[in-house]
């Protein structure tokens, strides 16, 4: 056995067992695909779904890739993802420069490709979607061999997934809210420069809750300080509901904050010298039609603590003050830093469930955590790496904060 | 402002009370000060403004040393703005009580303008009546219904004296002040035109004064404005006004000075010719006079020849006299002396006569007791020789033993050598003459019968006396032969004695006689030689008064030439002046005041100045530390979407709320605390009437309006640096420290350096703002400390080191200019001991744009022995230097801006006008204004050489009091000045303010020190604590804990306090600087004390504070590492 038949066996192997682990179809694919991107050196990767309830089409529900393909949907035959799901046969484009798709070229806009493969999964009672695999990393080209193990593995996906699995509902978010395109943030040290965010693409779309993950020093914090006005991107373009803050100066940036966004610090950030409803008060001046700070303080179960200092108040409260705060104001978009970070479970729990309720009632919140589990409650979960996208999920079912266990 | 806002305002401020309470303390206090220091001025001003108001105080001074007409009176009261005019007389004059002199200064009451308030008594009516200052009569014990006499003698020739009053006795009719001398403090009250210092004042009715010797006019008038009514005095209002009403009597006086001028010139020039006229009329007669006395010198010279030679004859005739008499003594002794020697011969002969008659008669009878005795002893040895016998017979008999008879011939043989002893005995005793011939005859030896043939022995031994016997019979008769030939020779010795002294006495008469018919010849001869000397004596006494009459008539003559060359000389100098007019502030009290309410208002400045730069770094330091404690806070609002002005705008806020509060409480320690202590100083120098205290309500809105702009300015500083960073540093938190490597972290030494010193560093380095408000804390103790008592030390070395820097006399003598009383005086101070250098000191009136000053010029007569006493340090100043000319104190140069090579324009009270060359500047602490100049310059400049009139003293040891006491009674002696009491009354006055200022400064330091450096100790102790905590657990001891945060509270004390000096020195000198007035100035050099002062209570505070701070780490708990 040459090499590439071992590494095929064994990415096989790898595959087999993971799939066999995993609790969901989504949890199998993702490991999947996380497997032929080690094994296989993959740099990109789509998981399509078929939105039969739907629209018919196929629409991304998770990808490894520095774009944001939310919006993006392929009609069945359209391209290249069309064409494999209508056809339920892999497309190898082992050279894709010899026979480009211009549907993949619009998914990755912006991105050189040189090999895609895509491999359809199906069941024996339905055909659920694609799996798109782009180009090898250091520019190299997959190999037939590659085709094959994802092909195989997109087989033993199927295999695995039981009817009640199949039924999912689409997300269906709304309009665009955030748009970030080729966002940047460089930092200068010295003679130093530190590229924080590399290029980063995304929409945030109204009612949404989009969970930003990801390690330490990736850009997440960045990326919602300049989501929040709070910082400007290096190059790029920034947009909050049509209008264009890319080159917006201090104050057009303060009047933003002031008008749109609710700010739930990790470390809660009131103002130790005002009580609970004195520090909502000194928000809803600065609004011409804030919300009754009772009812804020109401929906976040602290009316009883209305006279309290921050001093008085656990860390759970003083975060629960902290998101009334944020509602307090009728943000159009609440920036979440790190909101449970300081707390422990029980407490995070009790914040969870005030976010989600702020969730439930049309406020459309970006969330910057560490806790995976967490992120089971987004809409989308972005995960950044490296100052770009890295990886973004798209959950079909969303998690109760209750269901929560860490 | 918003609610919530405003709610927060307020909670900010209860959470950060201890800062806010730091900078509303600092407003207050700058505010108190800053109000208080004026209000002070302003209550002194307002004392003042009622004293002038109650009492009339004039608006102008017209002084015109040609006088003053009626007439001049009148146009004067008829100029626009003019309310009344009074014209003056004044003198000078001095009252000695115990020998101590006091010069007045006698003034003329002027009804209703300069009244004075009478404390006790009524004001004069009469001429010889008078009104004494209170002062100096509760000081001597003078009171209403007293006499009061001036020295008339010490002042009958001073131009200024006695000369001018009617009368030399007062009767005192009230005692009282006047608001021309409002000084209270000891010292002098003022100057006279000659220089001396005026000691007292009094007023009296304008009758008291000879008008003749103010030709008939006044020398001066009062003169009250109407267009001044109203105005305060201190406005710049009243000064415009009254610079143009000044104006306008100046324009007035232009034509009539001149008028005057000329009357009086070609007047003078009248009378010059006179004299002179006279002068040459009695030179004549003096020459006559002269001729006179030459001729009867000459008789009076003949006259004494004769006498002369008549003297000589009776001198020769006496001479003659006394040889004759001294030969005839001698003679008549000679005689005498030849009789004696005869008489003794005779005597002699006399004596022998009796002594050979007396021998006979002895021996005569010598001659018979031998023979006796003899015999007697003859039968003795008969009676023994047949006692012998018989007892032999008994023996040979039986009749006896041998023992009786043995005893018996023994009986016999002693009672035989008895009867030879008794032999023996008769013969030493009853004939001695004989025993003297004969020696062998006074001693018969003893017999023994036992010898064989004893008796015959005996009886040829008694034999051989008895040859004597014959033998002195033999001597009797030798001097019975020789006593006859004695006495032939008394006898004829009798008769040679009688005759001799019969002719003596013959001889010794006729001599006597002759000798007194001589003398009474020569008495006679003397008799008319007394009557010839007493004719002569008579004539040459005549002879002498007529000399004396001839030489005072000479002298009154040259005198007279004297005083008309001098008068002379006075008119060629005379010059057309202007009437000088002076505001309400040229009198000595006035200036005072005036410089005093000067100072304190600089003085409120320069101390506000101060607080305000310490209240700015306190309120940069509270708001920069608050504003970094809530780094995060205002990150949370900055990205809850407040603005950043809104942000500021709470920062102002608390700034401004705490300016309001300040300025609020600083009122309070304006009226209570400032101007009670520092308007209690000031007034208590004057005689003014007390004013409640103010609360400069358009001051107060200055200074808060003024506070509000610089600490808003300061506020907005020390939030800008944080506010203007975005939401996103500030929710990051504060940057404790830069992670980068130091460069000096790369050096071989640090790395030697101990850990501790290291962290000390690098804890000061990665922390600049804690080490820069640490710093600025310390700096400001030091500098608050450094400052006040560089003010005060330096202008009080300023006035003490006038003596020693300048002035090594602390006296000055004044005198009448004379070369005899200089003499006498001289002598005087050489037995005391004392260093002297005679000069001539006079008083200059100094023209510039500034107006008029006095100037006190000192001309030496010797430059060696004045420079020995008055040093001339030169200051530098620009120009190129002259070869001669006037050195003036520094004063002038800074404040009338004057260069070296100016000309300047003098004239002296009298009315001559100089012009003089600057030569250069000295340094002068004294406070007024000096000028020196050599005597060859001044010679040049005025014309004739100088005539001393004042001692510079160095009484060695001696004080002044001693020597007065010394001086006193010599004729021509004036005052003694005790110049270091004078100055010291200087002194005391700026003790005062500068002492208070001193304990408002320290007072703050430690305010400083309590609120800025114990906070920032308490805060780096707090950010510290984790390490410190970490640093206890791992088996640090809390005394290691301690030396963590003390070493870094070392450092930076040190070099805050070394900063502190740097800054507290420049703003001492700054602040000395501007409390200086026009004519002193006052050292501003470094003031060592001052420095180490400051550094010692700078230190002393950051020890205290860190001490206390420090009490809080072993009150740590270690458990709270968790908390972090």
């Amino acid at each position: 056995m040459d090499l590439n038949s071992f590494t095929t066996f064994k990415t096989l192997g790898e595959i087999n067992t993971a799939i066999s682990q995993a609790a969901s179809l989504d949890a199998a694919l993702k490991a999947g695909l996380k497997i032929i991107r080690d094994n296989l050196a993959a740099e990109m990767a789509v998981i399509w779904f078929y939105d039969k309830e739907g629209d018919k089409k196929l629409h991304p529900s998770y990808w490894v890739a520095p774009n944001d393909i939310t919006d993006r949907v392929h009609a069945v035959g359209e391209g290249a993802v069309g064409r494999s799901y209508q056809n339920q046969k892999a497309i190898r484009s082992l050279w894709f420069e010899t026979d480009p798709d211009v549907a993949t070229q619009a998914d990755f806009e912006g991105i050189e490709i040189s090999s895609a493969i895509c491999t359809p999964f199906s069941s024996p009672f339905e055909d659920y979607g694609v799996v798109q695999v782009v180009n090898k990393a250091g520019g190299g080209r997959f190999t037939e061999d590659d085709a094959d193990v994802i092909e195989i593995m997109s087989m033993l996906v199927a295999q695995a997934i039981s009817k009640n699995e199949s039924r999912f509902e689409m997300w269906e978010h709304g309009e665009p809210v955030i748009e970030l395109r080729g966002i940047t943030r460089e930092f200068q040290n010295g003679d130093t420069i530190s590229k924080i965010l590399r290029g980063i693409n995304l929409d945030v779309y109204e009612g949404e809750f989009l969970v930003l993950l990801g390690e330490s020093g990736c850009g997440k914090s960045t990326l919602l300080n300049i989501i929040g006005g709070m910082d400007k991107a290096t190059s790029g373009e920034f947009r909050c509901f049509g209008q264009d803050f890319s080159n917006a100066d201090r104050d057009m940036l303060t009047e933003y904050r002031r008008h749109n966004i609710g700010f739930i610090f990790q470390s809660y950030n009131l103002m130790p010298n005002l009580n609970a409803y004195q520090n909502l008060a000194l928000i809803a001046e600065l609004v011409d039609d804030p919300l009754p700070i009772e009812d804020a303080l109401e929906s976040v179960g602290m009316a009883e603590k209305a006279r309290s200092y921050p001093s008085r108040l656990s860390g759970g409260q003083q975060q629960r003050i902290c998101i009334a705060r944020a509602l307090v104001k009728r943000p159009k978009l609440i920036l979440a830093d790190e909101p449970t970070a300081a707390l422990d479970f029980t407490t995070s729990i009790e914040v969870l469930t005030a976010l989600e309720k702020v969730v439930a009632g049309g406020t459309t919140m970006i969330m910057v955590t560490h806790n995976e589990e967490i992120a089971r409650m987004a809409n989308r979960v972005v995960r950044l790496r490296g100052g770009l996208l890295h990886e973004v999920t798209v959950n079909r079912h969303p998690a109760k904060a209750a269901d929560l266990v860490w | 402002m918003k609610k919530t806002r405003l709610i927060e305002l307020l909670a900010h401020i209860r959470a950060t009370l201890v800062s806010f309470l730091s900078i509303v303390m600092f407003v207050a206090l700058g505010v108190g000060v800053f109000l208080g220091i004026r209000a002070s001025a302003v209550s002194l001003e307002q004392s003042a403004e009622q004293l002038f108001a109650d009492s009339g105080f004039h608006g102008f001074e017209i002084l015109y040393p040609y006088g003053l007409s009626d007439d001049d009176l009148a146009a004067i009261a008829a100029l626009d703005g003019v309310d009344s005019v009074a014209g003056i007389y004044r003198a000078y004059a001095v009252h000695s009580i115990d020998g101590n002199g006091t010069t007045f200064a006698i003034h003329s009451i002027t009804d209703g303008i300069d009244e004075c308030s009478v404390v006790e008594g009524a004001m004069p009516s009469r001429p010889d009546e008078i009104a004494i200052n209170s002062a100096y009569a509760s000081r001597n014990g003078i009171h209403v219904g007293d006499y009061f006499e001036f020295n008339h003698d010490a002042a009958e020739d001073d131009p200024d004296g006695m000369a001018y009053l009617t009368t030399d006795r007062f009767k005192v009719t009230a005692i009282i002040t006047s608001p021309l001398y409002l000084i209270q403090v000891g010292g002098t009250l003022g100057i006279t035109s000659s220089g001396d210092s005026i000691g007292g004042f009094a007023f009296v009715r304008d009758a008291a004064f000879d008008p003749a010797a103010f030709l008939d006019m006044h020398p001066g008038a009062l003169v009250r404005a109407s267009s001044l009514r109203g105005l305060p005095t201190f406005s710049d209002g009243y000064r415009t006004q009254s610079d143009e009403l000044e104006e306008t009597i100046e324009a007035l006086g232009e034509p009539r000075a001149k008028a005057r001028y000329d009357e009086l010139y070609s007047e003078a020039r009248q009378k010059l010719d006179e004299a002179e006229a006279q002068l040459a009329e009695g030179e004549q007669l003096i020459d006559d006079a002269n001729r006179q006395i030459a001729e009867g010198e000459d008789a009076l010279e003949r006259g004494e020849l004769q006498l002369e030679n008549a003297i000589a004859q009776l001198e020769t005739g006496q001479a003659t006299y006394e040889q004759t008499a001294s030969q005839g003594e001698q003679m008549l002794g000679a005689m005498e002396g030849a009789l004696s020697q005869l008489q003794t011969a005779y005597d002699t002969a006399k004596a022998a006569l009796d002594t050979n008659a007396a021998r006979v008669d002895s021996l005569t009878g010598e001659v018979r007791a031998i023979a006796g005795e003899i015999s007697t002893l003859r039968e003795a040895f008969d009676k023994a020789g047949a006692d012998l016998r018989e007892l032999d017979q008994e023996l040979a008999d039986g009749l006896i033993t041998d023992e009786e008879y043995a005893a018996r011939r023994q009986a016999i043989e002693d009672e035989l050598n008895m009867s030879i002893g008794l032999f023996n005995l008769a013969a030493s005793t009853r004939f001695p003459t004989v025993s003297a011939q004969y020696p062998e005859l006074m001693e018969f030896p003893e017999v023994s019968l036992d010898t064989d043939g004893w008796l015959l022995e005996a009886n040829e031994k008694l034999s051989e006396f008895e040859t004597y016997s014959t033998g002195a019979s033999d001597m009797l008769s030798t001097a019975q032969a020789e006593l006859a030939g004695v006495q032939a020779e008394v006898d004829r010795l009798d008769t040679r004695l009688s005759e001799g002294w019969a002719q003596f006495y013959v001889a010794r008469d006729r001599f006597y006689g002759q000798l007194a018919d001589t003398a009474a010849r020569l008495e006679e001869g003397r008799r008319q030689a007394e009557e010839g000397r007493t004719t002569l004596d008579e004539k040459s006494e005549e002879l002498e008064e007529g000399k004396r009459t001839v030489a005072e008539k000479t002298e009154e003559l040259d005198e007279g030439r004297s005083r008309y060359e001098e008068a002379k000389a006075q008119v060629d100098a005379m010059v057309s002046m202007n009437w000088i007019v002076n505001d309400r502030f040229s009198s000595g009290g006035a200036i005072m005041l005036r410089n005093v309410i000067d100072l304190t208002n600089n003085l409120r400045i320069a101390m506000a100045s101060l607080f305000l730069l310490v209240g700015l770094l306190v309120c940069y330091s509270a708001v920069s530390r608050i504003v970094h404690d809530q780094v995060t806070q205002i990150g949370a609002k900055k990205a809850l979407g407040f603005r950043e002005g809104e942000v500021t705008a709470g920062y102002l806020a608390y700034t401004a709320l705490a300016i309001i509060a300040g300025v609020l409480l600083g009122q309070i320690v304006s009226v209570f605390v400032v101007q009670a202590i520092l308007y209690g100083k000031l007034a208590e120098n004057f005689d003014v009437p007390r004013v409640g205290p103010s609360l400069m309500p358009f001051d107060t809105l200055l200074i808060t309006a003024f506070e509000m702009v610089l600490l808003l300015a300061i506020t907005w500083l020390a939030c800008r640096s944080v506010l203007k960073r975005s939401a996103i540093e500030l929710l990051a938190g504060e940057q404790k420290s830069n992670s980068r490597m130091r460069f000096y972290e790369r050096w071989g030494f640090w790395r030697k350096l101990p850990l501790l010193t290291q962290t000390v560093i690098n804890n000061c380095v990665n922390d600049p703002r804690r080490v820069f408000a640490t710093l600025i804390g310390v700096a400001g103790c030091t500098a608050l400390v450094v400052t006040a008592s560089t003010l005060k030390n330096n202008i009080t070395r300023s006035i003490e080191g006038q003596f020693g820097l300048v002035y090594d006399f602390n006296a000055t003598v004044s005198y009448d200019g004379s070369e005899e009383t200089l003499d006498r005086i001289d002598d005087v101070l050489d037995a005391a001991g004392c260093t002297y250098a005679p000069l001539l000191k006079t008083i200059f009136l100094l023209e510039g744009e500034e107006g008029v000053a006095y100037d006190f010029a000192y001309v030496p007569v010797d430059e060696d022995s004045f420079s020995q006493l008055f040093h001339l340090n030169v200051v530098p100043m620009d120009g190129e230097a002259p070869t001669g000319g006037v050195w003036l104190s520094e004063a002038h140069a800074e404040h009338r801006g004057l260069r070296v090579g100016d000309i300047i324009s003098l004239h002296q009270v009298s009315g001559e006008q100089y012009k003089l060359t600057v030569a250069g500047f000295f340094s002068n602490y004294q406070q007024f204004n000096a000028m020196v100049m050599s005597p060859a310059y001044y010679e040049r400049a005025f014309g004739h050489p100088v005539v001393p009139n004042t001692l510079i003293v160095d009484t060695g040891g001696m004080s002044v009091e001693d020597l007065r006491a010394r001086l006193e009674g010599i004729e021509g002696f004036t005052t003694i000045t005790d110049e270091e009491a004078a100055a010291a009354s200087i002194s005391n006055l700026f003790s005062g303010i500068t002492t208070t200022t001193v304990i408002i400064y320290v007072a703050l330091s430690a305010l400083m020190a309590i609120v800025v450096l114990l906070n920032l100790d308490v805060m780096f102790i707090d950010e510290k604590k984790r390490e410190l905590i970490v640093l206890m657990i791992n088996g640090f001891s809390v005394k290691d804990a301690k030396g963590y945060i003390y070493r870094d509270a070392i450092v930076m004390t040190v070099l805050g306090i070394i900063a502190g000096v740097g800054l507290g020195t420049v703003m001492g000198g700054l602040t000395v600087g501007a409390v200086e007035w026009q004519t002193c100035s006052f050292m501003k050099d470094p003031d060592l004390p001052s420095c180490l002062l400051g550094a010692g209570v700078s230190a002393f505070f950051a020890v205290a504070m860190m001490i206390v701070a420090l009490r809080r780490i072993p009150r740590f708990s270690l458990t709270d590492i968790s908390k972090f």
